[in-house]
């Protein structure tokens, strides 16, 4: 069974609490998809994971075994998506957040979920939290400083 | 009733004894009685006769002490007399051995008196020689004194100026180090400070004229370096 498709949708830690809270409700409520308007008017992330989901369940034909089977699955997979903390000076579009999430899943071996978190006082750039907990400080503040104190003697004169 | 029966010669004689005793007993008493009286006048009559030989003693004493009294005050009056005459004549004597005595002692005076005032002339001058000359042993000594004190007076005021002049020295240096750190520390707080205000001027700039392509951009070069350096 292959759930890289639906593991591409998730971009970002909010989108995969939403993805996780939709798959435990769908377990919930026996799969049916009464909520669908729910879903769709909610967000167009949920809408088009709904949508994803149903067409898969549609091909199960009422195989509530299978279904549930699927469901937990996807579940299990989202859980275990490995998440990627970054800090940015302003808080990312969907155009954005798109933009990031095609350059991971073009440059990085396996699937990531960006973490992320809003702090104007950076300026620009980011500042990246590895799943291993390396840090790396990318941040336009950090250049200014370094330039600041390499330079100082030369500004002041 | 008495019977005669009982009447025997016995009987009888105890009735006589009786009779004899109870006589016998009243008369002794009777006897001792008058005899008792007789001691008691006899006692009476002696203590009268004794006061009345006292009485006579006493007379008799009072008349010799009023005489002895007499006599004596007519021995004193007459020794009175005496002495007053005795005291006359010692105090012209008396009077007479003074003035004989003034004489004399004028005479001896007058003497001694010469004799003790050229004694007390030579003491005198003696006294002024030796005064004359611990005053010079004073002063030569005094002066002796003097220029050894203005030596160790002016080495010491010339050392004490020497360490003063020192210490000046030391604690203007101290000073000038002081000052020199703190208007070092002011100028570096005042270059940091110009430094925060063109650095946070310079943020300020830099984000505002930063937009969304440029933020793109940025982020994009951030996960690339992080790429490359091997955190992600």
């Amino acid at each position: 069974m292959d759930n890289s498709s639906i593991l591409k949708l998730i971009r970002t830690t909010e989108e995969k609490e939403e993805s996780i809270s939709l798959i435990k409700s769908l377990l919930e409520n026996n799969y049916k998809n009464r909520l669908t308007a729910e879903f769709e008017s909610s967000s167009p992330f949920l809408g088009n994971l709904w949508n994803y989901i149903s067409s898969k369940i549609t091909k199960f034909e009422g195989n509530r075994l299978e279904i549930e089977k699927y469901l937990n699955s996807v579940l299990v997979k989202i859980q275990d998506q490995k998440t990627l903390k970054i800090t940015l000076a302003i808080k990312p579009s969907g155009k954005l957040v798109d933009t990031i999430t095609n350059w991971a899943q073009k440059n990085l071996s396996e699937e990531i979920i960006f973490d992320i978190e809003v702090d104007p006082r950076i300026i620009g750039g980011a500042i990246i939290i590895s799943n291993k907990g390396e840090f790396a400080d990318f941040s336009l503040l950090k250049k200014i400083d370094n330039i600041f104190s390499s330079k100082k003697a030369e500004i002041l004169q | 009733m008495i019977n005669l029966s009982e009447i025997t010669p016995i009987n009888i004689f105890f009735a006589w004894l009786s009779l004899v005793s109870i006589t016998l007993f009243l008369w002794i008493t009777f006897t001792l009685k008058r005899t008792h009286q007789k001691i008691k006048d006899i006692k009476e009559l002696e203590e009268k006769k004794w006061k009345d030989l006292e009485d006579s003693a006493q007379r008799d004493y009072q008349e010799i002490i009023s005489a002895a009294n007499k006599k004596a005050q007519e021995i004193i009056l007459r020794s009175t007399e005496i002495r007053q005459e005795s005291l006359t004549s010692l105090q012209d004597s008396v009077n007479e051995l003074m003035k004989a005595q003034n004489e004399a002692i004028k005479e001896i005076s007058s003497a001694v008196s010469d004799k003790y005032e050229k004694l007390a002339s030579q003491i005198n001058e003696d006294n002024i020689k030796l005064l004359i000359n611990i005053y010079k042993d004073i002063e030569s000594s005094a002066k002796l004194d003097f220029a050894k004190y203005r030596q160790i007076i002016q080495k010491q005021t010339f050392e004490a100026e020497k360490i003063a002049e020192q210490r000046i020295k030391e604690e203007y240096e101290k000073l000038e180090i002081e000052i020199r750190e703190a208007r070092g520390k002011r100028l570096e707080e005042l270059k940091t400070n110009i430094n925060n205000i063109i650095l946070n001027i310079s943020k300020d700039v830099i984000s505002k004229s930063l937009d969304i392509s440029d933020h793109e951009e940025l982020i994009i070069d951030a996960l690339e370096k992080a790429k490359k350096e091997e955190i992600l």
